[in-house]
Formats: C-alpha cells, structure tokens, sequence
C-alpha cells in the first residue's frame, strides 16, 4: 500500500508542476484499471478507449486544484462517470448486456436515489458496507462500483464464479433488507 | 416507489469512499486487493487430462460439436431419439450410459465424447500431444511440473452444445464452456469466467436453443466423459438474479414455461484423487409442447427417449358443456411410414425393462406388439417384454396424460431388438483334475 501511496504522490506532484509525464504515468499505472471500468460499462473497446482519454483529459483539469488520497479511485470515478454518460447517450445503441444485468441487480436492492434523500441513502449503503466482511465488501464494490463481471471478480479473488455470485445475491438481498429497514422502499 | 432500473443507484455508488474503491480494486488492474482468498484450495486442479485434452483438440472439438450439432437436428427432424442416463443413476457414477445407444448413429455419442474419431479415452500424451494408446493413462508426474512458464489456456472457449443429464432427465441444449483455465507459474491453475462471452452469444442461439430443449432428449453431443461427473446444477432466472434450482434438482419437465439461465459444473477425475473442473452456462427456454413429451425407457443402465406421437386430445368445453376429444393430425400412426424413423431399442433378454413416464401426469394404457412386419401379436405387460423371443418387434406403447387442463393420448412408437442372453464360458485355471466350470457373467467368483 506504501508503494501505492509514493507512486500516487509522484504523479499528482506531477500534475501539480503541469508536466504532462503526469499523463504518461498515470496511463501506465492505471490506464488498464480505467479501461477495465470503462470496458465493463460501455462493452465497447473504441468507446472506452475514448472514455479513458477522456478521462486523462479531465484528470488534467481537475489535478490541481484537486489533490485526490487515493489516485486510482479519483480516476475511476471519472472514468466511472464519462462512461455512464456515454452508456446513457447510446441507449438507442446496442448495449452491454453484462452491464445491464448489473444493474438490474443494483436496481433491485438499492432504491432510486433521485425519489429519496440521496445522500441519506448513500451513507446508509456506505455504513452497511463497512458492516460487511471484507470478502464481501470487496465483491460488492468490485461489482457495482467497478462493474466488474462475476468471473474477473472470481478470477480475482480465487473463488469459483458460482460462489461469487452466490456472495453477491446474498450481499444484495441483506442489503434490501438493511435499507428496507430504514424505511426505503425497494 | 417505482423500480429503479439500477442506473442512477450505479451513479450514486461512484460517492463510495476512496479506501473502499482501491481496496476492491483487482490487483492486475493496479489495485492492492484485500480479502483476498488464497488459491492454495485451487491449487490442487491441475489441468489434466481432460484440461489438455481440451486445449489440444479444441478445433477439432468444436469441429465433432458441429457435426453434432447437424446430427442433432437431423435426429430431431427425424423424430427420434436419444441415450440417456438410468433413471435415478447417481450422478457421481458414470454419467453416461454405453456408448452409442440403439438408434443412435454411429459416431453420434461416443466419438463426439472422445472429441477426435478413433482416440480411445481423450487422453492426451503430455510429450508430444499425440493422442495416447487405448487405455493408457497420462502421466500424472507430468502434469504436477511446477514452474512451468507459459500461462496457456488449457480449456479453449469451446462453442457446441452439450448434453446434461439430471436424475432421470436428459436434455441437449447448446452449452459453452464457461471457464477458461490457465496454467499458473507455480504449476496451479486459475479459472477465469467466460460467462459474458457467453452469454453473448447464447443470445443469439435463443431459437436454436428452445428448439433443442423442446425436444429435449436428443442425441448425445459432448457428453460427459466416464470419470466425470456432474458438481453442481444451478437454475438461475434469466436475469441470474434469482437461484431457480439448486443442486441435482430435475430441470427440463419440472420448470415453469420461461428462460432460465443453468450454470453446469463437471469434475473430471483423475486417478490421484485431483480433478479438473469446467463449467457450462446456457440459456434454456422451456416451453409448452405437450406433443414433444418424452418418454425415456429403460433397459438395465441404458436409457432411450422416445418421440411420441398424440392421439387425441380431450378437454371440457365449458360452452358446449361436454368433454370434447380431437383426433391429431397423424394420430393413426402409420408403422410403416414410421418404420424408417422409429428409434431401436435392443434389450438383452432377461435385463429389465421399464417404461418410465416423464412425470405423475402420464399413464400408461398399453403396450402393442407388433412384429418387424407390422403383424399384431397383442397387448403385452412390460415386465413380460425382457422375456418375449429374440427378434426385431415394433412396439406401441400408449399413455395417457392428464392434468387438470386437458387430457391426451399419446402414442409411442419404437422398434425393439430382443437378444438372447450371454453366457460367457470361462476354464478355471489349472485344475486339470478338477471339471471344467462355467462362469456365468456377473457372478462373482467361480462356482465351488
């Protein structure tokens, strides 16, 4: 995690000066995380190439006066973003049928933020998360957050696809019980 | 509160904390990732034979799957029918039956098995991938090599259907083999999911998929090889959110009219106790089609289903206030015309004989005997048909479904082979004094 922590200092002092190395770093560090989100949102190769540029770009402008702790959040977070308004902006399109399966499954647990108080919402996801294991917190996350399909995740994490996806059902369903609880409803 | 389609509850998770989002963050795409599980539990599924078999001879495999495939559907067209397990086989035994079972043309089940007409077992010699003898085993020190370099893909994403057997059901939808496995540095293997992939392409065999499933027993495509056996069975919903069936439940009949999406886990053994896994993930659309029931009948281990033909169908009009009954197109069965699509059955004389109907809602009314020539020799019991001469007979079996909707009756037409019994002579060594002995095949030891 230290290495992370220097690394991640080094490219934002690099944004910091305006050296454009910055860019380069950051698309050796972490150009394939960004493309990995973006892959999984869009399914598209030349769009999430585009996405990740994009996201390069925006990088540039927020970095200073922005100076992110975690580097690889802050850009996936971006590229997060670019990514969905791309997704949104081709619905006529073809879409990513992985992507759209992950969200059915996100939209059967987690209500719609824009018919609540989102930001009471988001702390009560955010405190059920870090009531989680850590197994469990990381595949959700890893999911729904960075979209990742099941068997990367099962790749990742040295598990068979079957279980990943019975941990994150369970995960789903004790988190539509734990906001239900709250008084959403779902 | 209307469902939200889950869009705007993915943007707002981009709020997560930062900890939280580098924490999950999988390690080749440049997160430090915690919680994770150790692979030393994975460590032991050394690709194997069946993982090398795979990856040697996956073009030709999806070549066999093919021609299957064509096979397939022209065993379909054709009205006839397939191998499948014994009716409750456990499914840690063989999960087949023989080879190619009566009526099934030759090459349609084992040679696809094999994958590569002529290879033996599937083995593959490690050395120089050539396929091994008949009955040679691989070498087990080969496969357990650590350090190896290459991070090869041992089970290519092979495309083609393939044939699941649950309990007493049988059916070949079209299947791909979802995970891919690859060799690790330390000699390991690591699986990757090749679901979406896929899924993908799932979507676009939909009809050819219901259609197969509506016609469920059909041949046998890639079947699951001897020393293998089926890990886990799970129905899903088509959105895979939803857990259908778990484990060994019956699918094809049991499931509601819909899609489903079933995830098939087999274990390949091998003989130091490791095994390789692969997984299949496909789409099954059920649908109503009483007319395309099955009927599987069994003889000792080997089992057969039967296309049928309806009768009539009967059902309570409530407008006319009276049972009403419709003769089906074709219903009369001509045998002769039949004759050249009926499926073969061969029974051994004395090996059992039972007529198994897909569920509680079918009965059966009778059993007519013909000979090969078409001439009635009457209505016999199925306990007495192991026993009748040693010759070619068409046999007629008819049932009656009824459920609380409509009733039917439906006609099963097949040709059976009876053979006499085999009694196999064996000397007793080196009891020259001593009368010769004969062994009946299946006892256990030489009589005293």
């Amino acid at each position: 995690m230290n290495q992370h922590i220097t690394m991640d200092a080094e490219i934002i002092d690099l944004y910091w000066r305006r050296d454009e190395l910055a860019i380069q770093r950051t698309a050796e560090h972490y150009g394939a995380l960004c493309l990995r989100v973006a892959m999984n949102i869009l399914g598209n190769a030349a769009d999430a190439e585009e996405c990740v540029n994009d996201t390069y770009l925006k990088a540039w402008k927020s970095i200073p006066p922005a100076r992110p702790t975690v580097l690889s959040a802050f850009l996936t977070k971006i590229t997060r973003n670019l990514a969905l308004d791309r997704y949104r902006a081709s619905r006529r399109q073809k879409r990513n049928g992985e992507f759209t399966v992950m969200l059915s499954e996100l939209g059967d647990c987690i209500p719609a933020p824009e018919e609540t108080n989102a930001t009471a919402l988001l702390g009560d996801i955010k405190a059920f998360l870090y009531g989680l294991d850590e197994l469990d917190r990381n595949l959700f996350v890893g999911r729904y957050f960075h979209a990742y399909e099941v068997g990367k995740l099962a790749r990742g994490y040295g598990m068979t696809p079957n279980a990943v996806s019975v941990r994150l059902h369970k995960t789903r369903e004790k988190l539509r019980i734990y906001l239900q609880e709250r008084g959403y409803h779902i | 509160m209307m469902k939200t389609n889950g869009l705007s509850a993915f943007e707002l998770l981009s709020e997560l904390d930062d900890g939280m989002i580098a924490a999950a963050t999988l390690p080749e795409e440049g997160g430090i990732i915690t919680g994770k599980r150790t692979r030393k539990d994975r460590s032991d599924r050394e690709p194997g034979a069946f993982a090398r078999f795979m990856d040697s001879n996956w073009a030709a495999a999806i070549i066999s799957m093919t021609v299957a495939l064509a096979v397939l559907m022209g065993i379909i067209a054709a009205g006839r029918m397939a191998p499948k397990n014994a009716p409750g086989e456990e499914m840690n035994g063989p999960a087949n039956g023989p080879a190619n079972g009566p009526g099934i043309p030759a090459g349609t089940h084992q040679d696809v098995l094999e994958g590569v007409p002529g290879q033996s077992d599937g083995f593959i010699d490690n050395e120089n991938n050539e396929p091994m003898a008949p009955g040679e085993m691989p070498d087990q020190e080969q496969d357990d090599v650590p350090g190896e370099a290459e991070r090869q893909p041992v089970n290519s994403l092979v495309t083609g259907p393939v044939t699941v057997t649950v309990g007493s059901q049988t059916f070949a939808p079209l299947g791909m083999v979802t995970s891919w496995v690859e060799r690790t540095d330390d000699g390991g293997t690591i699986t990757t999911d090749k679901g979406t992939l896929a899924l993908d392409r799932l979507e676009e065999v939909r009809n050819e998929l219901t259609q197969v499933v509506s016609h469920s027993g059909g041949a046998m495509l890639i079947t699951i090889p001897e020393d293998a056996f089926i890990t886990n069975i799970i129905v899903y919903d088509e959105a895979m959110e939803h857990i259908v069936r778990d484990k060994r439940a019956a699918i094809t009949p049991e499931l509601p009219v819909g899609e489903y999406l079933v995830e098939v886990g087999i274990r390949r053994m091998r003989t130091d106790g490791t095994g390789e896994d692969v997984e299949y993930l496909f789409l099954l659309t059920v649908e109503e089609n009483m007319a395309e029931e099955i009927l599987y009948i069994t003889a000792g281990k080997e089992s057969f289903a039967v296309t049928g033909y309806p009768l009539y169908k009967s059902y309570y009009d409530s407008e006319l206030g009276e049972q009403v009954n419709v003769d089906m197109p074709g219903a009369t069965g001509n045998l002769e015309a039949l004759h050249d699509v009926l499926p073969l059955v061969t029974l051994m004389q004395e090996k059992s004989f039972d007529l198994i109907p897909v569920n509680q809602d079918w009965e059966l009314v009778s059993l007519d005997l013909y000979d090969d020539e078409y001439a009635p020799l009457g209505t016999v019991h199925a306990a007495e048909i192991p026993y009748l001469e040693p010759q070619v007979y068409t046999v007629v079996a008819t049932y009656y479904f009824r459920n609380s909707d409509m009733e039917m009756a439906v006609e099963f037409p097949f040709r059976l082979a009876i053979h006499e019994k085999e009694v196999e002579t064996v000397k007793e060594p080196n009891l020259e004094s001593e009368p010769e002995t004969e062994w009946v095949a299946g006892e256990t030891g030489f009589a005293e």
